[in-house]
């Protein structure tokens, strides 16, 4: 009986189906919203492109902001009937918690040959047996130079690097001690402490020392090196732009960086978007590029940056058929063209030969500013993966009290040591109500 | 509230012409707040009844009603554990105690000046009511500049007047809370001494003159006839001052995000980022609720004291 | 008008120290009306400004080489770089929420002012209470809960859900109770007398007293509805029915990016009608102020 009920189910729901691609040939049409909330330009390429060749399907950008009150008005827009048909999830914390939430739509029916694991060399968007979508890009995060103040200075930049060599080699950048003079280097305007923690521990263990979530891993030694490192970066050795000056001067790494008020920056592959727009961020120097400087001599143990544009379908999605068949497309082929614009893609059918020649190809005589040879080498060192976060609960409370705190140590309020004695201890608090 | 107001007992009988008029009245008065109380009932009522429930409760929002789970007295059990809000209580208060005084005296002064008959008044006035229509984003990026701890102009001021050890505002957990209460009384000075000049507008001349003849003088003017006369100004002032001070959230979440450390964290935004970036909708209501539990009492006892000391809400 | 008199000496000493004590304090005024309006200045200056120019050491307020590239960009006058949402359309749609959202607090505020005023009906106070108490609550919490009821009642967006919450505003029906307390019950008993109904009364003695106190009110309901981000954001995500904030929202890219130059110039386009607006009535607003300001509130 039960079998029978499965059987005329099954049966039901493939007739309507093809009823609704049937219809979907013969009347209008279809229109599909895809909420993303990277540069509109290289997104609205892709959507372009896609429209040209699916007459069939229309897509259609919605753009969000990726700051708290424009992530809660894709969560609302998703809560709605129809509202968005793909979205694209920034930081893989988002992405599960709105597929736990019953937010996206499995996507195995409508793509019953698209193999992740093979693609994009990743589980993670497979849960419990179902996938639920694919990580569009891969950022990796290096540290820019430029090349012209390394050349005056004499130095030559090196493949790889601890923070000790990489202090020195800054300070050797630095022209003058005042506020206003250059500096070696910018690091970005968020602690990224704990960025670099993970590069050494993996995105899990860099907060929690146990399985469940449920013990902080302030404990390991990696944290407060990592706190003392930009601390003494920025106060002690003073070559690096302080993290108070640019909160009060509201700065971006390209803004500094490109105007030559610090000859590095550290950062991802979105600040190429800034190279190459010559109208914004003029310069006439060369960049080169250099690994994100490690804590021991034998590298970061993973690959600095992380997989992004983690896109989904919506559950409440009206189009879930030609959502999905987007999807696939956008996180692949499509992905290209973001790829021009220097966001470069996941999947595993680019190789980084193509992506770094469709970047440089599609940029023309701005081409000259990039150090094509370390280019190639840093940007697409795939030697070594990115860490990926299975754990996400209670992240955003560590994560917090983690950037509480490293606001004080790197102003001086805060010794790195009892920096680490509170976390350890606060760790523990916010943790509390969350494993009982 | 006013001590001879109808209560329910009081329902008139209606066999009687007095009591038809009563239950006409009463008609009548149902029907006036209807309209604003359908409104008010689901925009407001609603959801700040489903505020209380959910306090009692765990919930991402994200994953529907159903998801709903209740956990007794759980949430009000962590408050006292919660390192942000012990803190943000406090804050919340030395905000409130900064800000709503100093906005009141100040707006009065400016107020008394501006009703002396000083030249250009009207193109003075609005230049004081500007922050409360300035983009917010614009004027958090001012101060920022403004209070930028090397090389701001507030720093460079106090340099040039031989301060040798400068405060680092914004950037320094003990000056950051001041430096936020100095833009609070800033953007709320203008609105003050607006409803001030209009209460001062108010008041009789021949108050002043009656006091002349007695042979007051300037201080005994304002103690005896201004004070007085606009202490009603004054407390609708107080109370809405405190109101939105305890609410204080854009301020925050533009210009410091709650730091350094936790030294900006104030109620309102610790409410918001336990709903919206820590997901835990159930115990952001829960801080809701304690916020609004505090900000009531606080209304009561000033209503309380007013309601002693001068004639605001005197019952017709 | 003058509060604070000095009748005793001679009149023209009176004359020429009462004009200097009047040239200085006009001074000190003007200065600390300058402090008010220098992050507006800035907006302007920004909005005139290369991005990069705009944070740059000093802060000056005259941009070096002014340009309206933002302004192009924001009216969508700019043909390589347009926004992919109209700031006209935006106008509009603002224009369409506005009016309702001041008009209707108006209208519900002044009926329910009255009965909270001036009629007896049992649960009157306690009902008050109430709506004072939700003034306290935080915004942050209603966020959701409204959401859902907007989604519930199917005006999830569309102007709709901007419009219906706003039919009221706590803080109005409060002024105007307080206002409406301070009319002489004398007025109200003869017009009473003479056969008014309640709806006569209010529409013949109530309102026609109360006019600044109402205009005050349009004023101050006019600027919360027109800079409302918040909930517009939460409410609309179709581009055609965007609200004039949600087009300058389009400008924060995310914590670490704001395209400055092109917010600023939307936030002076934002502005340039309140502005307008409280100059043209900020004589009848400062005047209706003594209603509030002496005897009810």
């Amino acid at each position: 009986m039960r079998t029978l009920v499965r059987i005329s189910l099954l049966l039901t729901l493939i007739f309507t189906l093809s009823l609704v691609a049937v219809q979907s040939q013969d009347d209008e049409p279809v229109t599909i919203r895809l909420w993303a909330a990277s540069a509109t330009e290289p997104l609205q390429n892709a959507i372009d492109d896609w429209n040209e060749n699916n007459p069939n399907i229309q897509a259609e950008l919605v753009r969000y902001s990726n700051n708290n009150e424009g992530n809660t008005r894709l969560d609302t827009a998703l809560l709605a009937e129809g509202e968005i048909d793909v979205y694209i999830s920034y930081g893989l914390a988002n992405f599960r918690r709105r597929v736990d939430a019953g937010l996206a739509e499995p996507l195995n029916e409508y793509l019953p040959d698209f193999d992740v694991i093979e693609e994009f060399g990743t589980d993670i968007t497979i849960i419990g047996d179902m996938l639920y979508g694919a990580p569009g890009q891969g950022q990796p995060y290096f540290v820019y130079i430029n090349q012209n103040a390394v050349e005056e200075a004499g130095l030559e930049v090196p493949e790889s690097w601890t923070w000790e060599e990489f202090t020195e080699f800054a300070a050797a950048l630095t022209e003058g001690a005042g506020p206003f003079d250059t500096k070696g280097v910018i690091l970005p305007g968020w602690p990224y402490t704990s960025d670099l923690v993970s590069y050494e521990l993996g995105a899990d263990a860099t907060w929690f020392a146990d399985d469940i979530g449920c013990v902080a891993n302030f404990d390991n030694p990696l944290w407060q090196e990592a706190l003392q490192t930009r601390f003494e970066l920025e106060q002690v050795d003073q070559v690096a732009v302080t993290f108070s000056d640019i909160q009060a001067g509201q700065l971006t790494l390209q803004g500094v960086f490109f105007n030559e008020e610090a000859n590095m920056m550290i950062g991802g592959t979105w600040l190429f978007a800034s190279l190459i727009d010559l109208d914004e961020y003029p310069h006439d120097f060369v960049t080169t590029f250099a690994p994100v400087p490690s804590f021991d001599e034998d590298g970061n143990d993973f690959r600095p940056g992380g997989l992004g544009d983690w896109t989904a379908v919506a559950a409440n999605s009206n189009h879930p058929e030609e959502a999905a068949q987007f999807l696939r497309w956008f996180v692949t082929d499509g992905y290209l063209n973001l790829i021009e614009s220097g966001r470069f893609g996941a999947w595993k059918g680019f190789t980084p030969e193509e992506q770094a020649d469709a970047f440089l190809s599609a940029i023309g005589d701005t081409a000259e500013l990039i150090d094509q040879e370390a280019f190639a080498r840093v940007v697409f060192d795939t030697s070594k993966d990115f860490s990926v976060a299975t754990m996400s609960e209670g992240v955003p409370q560590l994560s917090q009290i983690h950037s509480d705190v490293a606001q004080l140590v790197f102003s001086g309020e805060l010794t790195s040591e009892e920096a680490v004695e509170r976390l350890t201890e606060q760790g523990e608090a916010v943790l509390a109500p969350l494993c009982e | 509230m006013a001590s001879s107001v109808v209560s329910p007992v009081e329902i008139p009988k209606p066999q009687t012409n007095k009591g038809r008029l009563r239950l006409r009245e009463t008609l009548v008065g149902y029907m006036f707040i209807a309209p604003n109380m359908l409104v008010f009932a689901i925009w407001v009522l609603f959801p700040v009844l489903f505020t209380f429930l959910l306090s009692f409760a765990e919930w991402d929002f994200i994953t529907g009603l159903d998801a709903i789970e209740f956990v007794g007295l759980e949430n009000y059990a962590e408050l006292p554990n919660d390192i942000w809000f012990v803190d943000s209580v406090k804050n919340t208060f030395l905000f409130t105690l900064g800000v709503v005084p100093a906005q009141i005296a100040l707006g009065l002064l400016f107020a008394l000046i501006m009703n002396n008959q000083i030249y250009v008044a009207p193109a003075i006035r609005a230049m004081l009511f500007m922050p409360y229509i300035t983009s917010p984003i614009a004027v958090a990026a001012v101060w920022l500049s403004l209070f930028n701890p090397r090389g701001g102009p507030i720093n460079q001021f106090l340099y040039q007047i031989g301060i040798q050890d400068l405060p680092g505002w914004l950037a320094s957990s003990d000056w950051a809370l001041v430096a936020l209460i100095i833009i609070g009384i800033w953007s709320g000075l203008g609105y003050n001494a607006l409803i001030f000049i209009a209460g001062l507008q108010s008041v009789p001349d021949e108050l002043y003159e009656s006091a002349e003849i007695d042979g007051a003088g300037l201080w005994a003017k304002f103690w005896n006839v201004t004070f007085p006369m606009i202490s009603p100004t004054t407390f609708f002032l107080l109370i809405t001052g405190v109101i939105s001070s305890f609410r204080v959230f854009e301020l925050v979440a533009v210009m410091t995000q709650g730091g350094p450390g936790t030294s900006t964290t104030v109620l309102a935004y610790h409410v918001y980022r336990t709903g919206f970036v820590f997901y835990r909708m159930g115990y952001a209501s829960t801080i809701a609720v304690a916020l609004l539990v505090i900000v009531f009492i606080f209304t009561l006892i000033q209503w309380y004291l007013n309601q002693r000391y001068t004639r605001f809400m005197r019952p017709d | 008008m003058a509060s604070i008199k000095t009748q005793t000496i001679p009149a023209w000493s009176e004359n020429m120290k009462s004009k200097l004590v009047k040239m200085t304090l006009t001074i000190v005024m003007l200065m600390i009306g300058v402090l008010m309006i220098i992050p507006f200045l800035w907006t302007i200056s920004a909005s005139l400004k290369q991005e990069r120019d705009i944070f740059s050491f000093p802060i000056s307020l005259l941009p070096d080489n002014p340009t309206l590239d933002a302004y192009e960009l924001v009216l969508g006058l700019n043909e390589e770089r347009a926004l992919t949402v109209s700031m006209t359309r935006a106008y509009i749609n603002s224009i369409i929420v506005v009016i309702p959202g001041v008009l209707g607090p108006l209208v519900t505020g002044t009926l329910a002012a009255y009965a909270f005023a001036r009629l007896r009906f049992p649960g009157r106070e306690t009902l008050f209470l109430i709506y004072l108490a939700t003034m306290i609550v935080p915004i942050q919490v209603l966020i959701v809960p409204r959401f859902m009821i907007a989604n519930w009642l199917g005006i999830y967006n569309t102007l709709w859900a901007l419009i219906f919450p706003n039919l009221t505003i706590a803080y109005a029906t409060f002024l105007l109770r307080q206002s409406f307390m301070s009319i002489p019950q004398d007025l109200i008993d003869a017009a009473r007398i003479d056969g008014a109904s309640h709806w006569g009364v209010v529409r013949h003695v109530v309102v026609p007293a109360s006019g600044p106190i109402l205009a005050a009110l349009a004023l101050l309901a006019f600027i919360w509805r027109w800079n409302d981000f918040t909930m517009p954001l939460i409410m609309i995500t179709r581009p055609e029915n965007y609200t004039v904030p949600l087009v300058l929202g389009e400008f924060i890219m995310s914590p670490y990016e704001v395209r400055w130059a092109g917010l600023m110039a939307g936030a002076v386009i934002s502005t340039a009608p309140l502005i307008l607006i409280f100059l043209f009535t900020q004589r009848f607003f400062v005047r209706s102020m003594i209603h509030t300001g002496l005897k009810g509130v």
